[in-house]
C-alpha cells in the first residue's frame, strides 16, 4: 500500500463520507460512486496528498460535476430530486430543524454557495480549504457562505422547519 | 485563524442556522465502509491497472453489491512488473526518436557546412614542350599549318636556342611524317650560306 495508511484512510472515511456525499448529491444522482471512486483515487496515490481532506473534496467535486453533466437532468432531475431529499440527512427528533426541509432548502441554494455551506458546516473545511477547492478567494467563499445562510434562513422561516412546530403545522 | 475571524463577522442569526445545520447528520447512503476500505485497499496495490481497477468500481453499486472488483485483485507480481515497464515504454520511445533527430540534424549541419570543392584540373598545355616525334615541324617561312607547333618550335629555340631542336628531327629527315616541310638545319644553312 502507500503512503497512505489504512488507518488514515478509515479516519477518512468515517469522518468525511457522509458530507461528501452530501456534496455530490447536489449534482449528480449517483454520489455514493462518486465518492467511491474519489477514494479508490486517493488510495492509488503513490503519495499521500498534503491534505487528504481537501484533495477528497475536490475529487468528489469535480467527479459529481461530471457525473451530473452526463445524466439527464432534465429527464431524471424532478423525479430523483424527492428520492434525493430524502436521503439527504438523517432523521432525528432531535435537531432544531427539519431534516426534509432542511434538504429541501439546500436543493433550492445555488451550486455555489450549497457546495461552500456542506464543505464548512459538515465536512469541517476552513475557507481556505474551501477556496483552494473552488478555485477562488477566501472572501469570496465567505460571502457565498453569508449568502446561502442568509437564503437557507429565509427559506426556512418560511415553512415550518422546526421539529417542535410539526405537530401545529400542517404536512405538504 | 482568519476563518476564526471571519466567523465571528456572521450575524447572530446567521449563527443560529449555521449551529441548526450543525445539528443535522448527512447521510451514508448506500456507502458500506467495510467494503469501500477493502476496495480502496486492492485499488492501492493495482495501482499500476488503472483501467482494469476503474472498469471494476465505474459502476460499481454498493446497493447491489457486486465485487467486481475482486476479478481485477488477481493480477501476478510479474504482471505489476510489466505494467511498471509499460508506464515507460513511451516516454522512452519518445526520447529515443528525439535523440535520433538530434543526432540526425546535427550530422546533416555538420556535413553541409564543410563545402566540397571540385577542382577541375586541365592537363598543363605543352606549349613549353617539344613534341619528341617532331611530326610537326614546320618550315620557317612559312606559315605553320597548326598555329601551336609553331609556337611550341618557337618557345623551345627562344628558350634553349637551336640546339633544343630535336636531333631526329634532323638526323632523319626522313622519318618525319611530313617530308615536305623544310627542316631548320637545312634551311639555316641554306640562309647562312654554309
Amino acid at each position: 500500500m502507500n503512503s497512505l495508511g489504512p488507518e488514515l484512510l478509515g479516519q477518512l472515511l468515517d469522518r468525511h463520507v457522509p458530507a461528501l456525499t452530501l456534496l455530490a448529491r447536489g449534482w449528480c444522482a449517483s454520489a455514493e460512486d462518486v465518492v467511491q471512486e474519489a477514494f479508490f483515487q486517493l488510495a492509488r496515490q503513490r503519495e499521500c496528498p498534503h491534505d487528504p481532506a481537501a484533495w477528497l473534496y475536490r475529487v468528489v467535486r469535480n467527479g459529481a460535476i461530471s457525473a451530473g453533466r452526463a445524466e439527464s437532468r432534465r429527464r431524471r432531475h424532478e423525479t430523483e430530486a424527492a428520492a434525493r431529499m430524502s436521503v439527504w440527512f438523517q432523521d432525528s427528533p432531535d435537531t432544531a430543524i427539519d431534516s426534509q426541509a432542511a434538504a429541501a432548502a439546500l436543493e433550492k441554494l445555488s451550486s455555489e454557495e450549497r457546495e461552500v455551506i456542506v464543505a464548512h458546516v459538515w465536512g469541517g473545511l476552513s475557507f481556505s480549504q474551501i477556496a483552494q477547492i473552488v478555485e477562488s478567494s477566501a472572501s469570496s467563499v465567505h460571502r457565498r457562505y453569508q449568502s446561502g445562510l442568509t437564503a437557507l434562513r429565509d427559506l426556512l422561516g418560511e415553512t415550518c422547519p422546526t421539529n417542535e412546530l410539526k405537530k401545529n403545522c400542517p404536512t405538504n | 485563524m482568519s476563518d476564526e475571524r471571519t466567523e465571528e463577522k456572521l450575524p447572530d442569526e446567521l449563527k443560529a442556522v449555521e449551529t441548526a445545520l450543525r445539528g443535522l447528520t448527512p447521510a451514508t447512503g448506500a456507502v458500506d465502509r467495510d467494503r469501500l476500505m477493502y476496495l480502496a485497499g486492492r485499488a492501492s496495490v493495482l495501482a499500476d491497472e488503472p483501467s482494469s481497477v476503474s472498469g471494476a468500481t465505474g459502476g460499481l453499486s454498493t446497493r447491489a453489491g457486486r465485487d467486481t472488483a475482486s476479478t481485477a485483485g488477481r493480477a501476478s507480481s510479474g504482471t505489476q512488473r510489466l505494467a511498471r515497464i509499460s508506464r515507460f515504454a513511451w516516454p522512452l520511445a519518445t526520447a529515443a526518436l528525439v535523440l535520433l533527430s538530434l543526432t540526425l540534424s546535427g550530422r546533416l549541419l555538420y556535413i553541409s557546412g564543410r563545402s566540397e570543392r571540385i577542382l577541375v584540373v586541365q592537363k598543363a598545355s605543352q606549349r613549353d614542350e617539344l613534341p619528341v616525334a617532331t611530326a610537326s615541324v614546320v618550315g620557317f617561312q612559312s606559315a605553320p599549318s597548326g598555329g601551336f607547333s609553331y609556337m611550341q618550335l618557337r618557345n623551345a629555340v627562344l628558350n634553349r636556342g637551336v640546339d633544343a631542336l630535336p636531333a631526329q628531327a634532323v638526323s632523319h629527315p626522313a622519318s618525319a611524317p611530313n617530308t615536305n616541310a623544310p627542316h631548320w638545319p637545312s634551311l639555316r644553312d641554306d640562309l647562312l650560306g654554309s
